[in-house]
């Protein structure tokens, strides 16, 4: 159920030096497990009135177990210092995965449902985020995703608010706006040009 | 799975990018989360349901809708201009999966002046992949608002979808070029 796909890169910001991650997809018990135990508490200091129920992380897994389903979707995570540093789910069909862009109206692409950093990375939860880095790698296995899916690269997604000038300055998104469907988040794509420049970009 | 990058361009690119939030989409704090996400994803049907699709969706509609406008024809007049009901004027320029006549159709078509057979082509069940008809749709919905009478940029957006459809030869085949 959870394969390791390699070995990628994140920016280790105590020691200012680069170190090296698991990439997998898929899901396992582990992975569920520790998003509810590392993650979620850190999540519930910063807003207290979202508290845990119970063990949800048992039932989580059975779940997701029994809703495998690879040609609808995919998931994928990275794992640093034994811990899940980041996960997105990614939508291969449905009607989120269409295109809006000018370039290219209603082609089909790859649909970032979620792509979430764990709470220690997030610069908006904490002063002192540990890895950088989480959100490109995940961001490149999506990319990678629409190009083997030969959607060419093309990739949509509903930025949170914080992410904004992440997508729009440095991965050079499109910003289409507001969405007054999806919570008045702003959505961007990626389009086939802006694919090819992405790649061949050089810092 | 490869990645479409190496880790050397990885590298550069993460050492140069800003320390920001990157999170997109559903908000994930716990497992329970992440069950929600995939079970909506393992169906996808269930939300086209909740998504009720717009008028820029449904280009017979816009083009009803603008042709009305342009000739300053209130439902009624149009109707009659078209003969047919008025409520089924209404009903193609507000409900977006309303399949309409042949008829209706027909008589639309002789008005606009375009070829029946083109407009099929614009019906919610009509199964174009045509990508120049997927271009002049966009355009022409990029190039309408809903304001009182056409704007020039309206005009020419109606006037190039027109066009486009009085030349269009394919009707309802596809092609995908």
């Amino acid at each position: 159920m959870k394969e390791t796909i390699g070995t990628v890169p994140l920016f280790d910001l105590n020691r200012s030096a680069h170190c090296n991650a698991s990439l997998f997809q898929g899901v396992d018990l582990d992975t569920i497990k520790g998003i509810e135990a590392d993650w979620t508490p850190v999540f519930n200091a910063a807003a207290p009135q979202n508290q845990p129920e119970d063990a949800h992380w048992e039932w989580a897994a059975k779940a997701l177990q029994a809703l495998r389903n690879p040609l609808s979707y995919e998931l994928f995570g990275i794992e640093a210092d034994a811990k899940t540093q980041g996960m997105m789910l990614v939508l291969k069909g449905g009607p989120k995965c269409f295109s809006r862009h000018p370039e290219h109206p209603r082609a089909p692409l790859v649909y970032l449902d979620f792509l979430a950093t764990a709470p220690w990375n997030r610069p908006g939860l904490t002063a002192t985020p540990i890895y950088k880095g989480v959100g490109r790698v995940l961001f490149m296995t999506a990319v990678s995703v629409s190009i083997e899916e030969e959607f060419a690269g093309r990739i949509g997604l509903h930025s949170l608010p914080g992410a904004e000038a992440f997508y729009r300055n440095r991965l050079k998104m499109t910003d289409m706006g507001e969405d007054a469907a999806y919570q008045n988040l702003r959505y961007f794509e990626l389009s086939e040009t802006q694919v090819k420049q992405l790649i061949a970009a050089r810092p | 799975m490869k990645l479409c990058v190496d880790n050397d361009w990885l590298r550069r690119q993460i050492e140069n990018d800003p320390i920001a939030d990157a999170d997109a989409g559903r908000v994930i704090r716990r497992s329970a989360d992440v069950v929600k996400a995939v079970e909506a994803a393992a169906q996808p049907q269930a939300a086209t349901a909740v998504v009720p699709p717009k008028r820029a969706d449904a280009p017979l509609a816009l083009l009803v809708h603008m042709t009305r406008r342009r000739d300053r024809l209130t439902v009624a007049q149009f109707a009659e201009r078209i003969r047919v009901s008025e409520d089924e004027v209404t009903a193609i320029e507000n409900d977006p999966v309303y399949s309409p006549r042949p008829r209706t159709i027909h008589n639309l078509a002789e008005y606009v002046k375009v070829p029946a057979k083109a407009l099929l082509t614009l019906l919610p069940d009509a199964s174009s992949v045509d990508r120049s008809l997927d271009d002049a749709v966009y355009k022409f919905a990029a190039s309408s608002d809903d304001l009182s009478s056409l704007s020039r940029l309206e005009r020419r957006g109606l006037n190039d979808f027109v066009k486009f459809l009085s030349a269009y030869k394919r009707g309802t085949e596809t092609d995908g070029k």
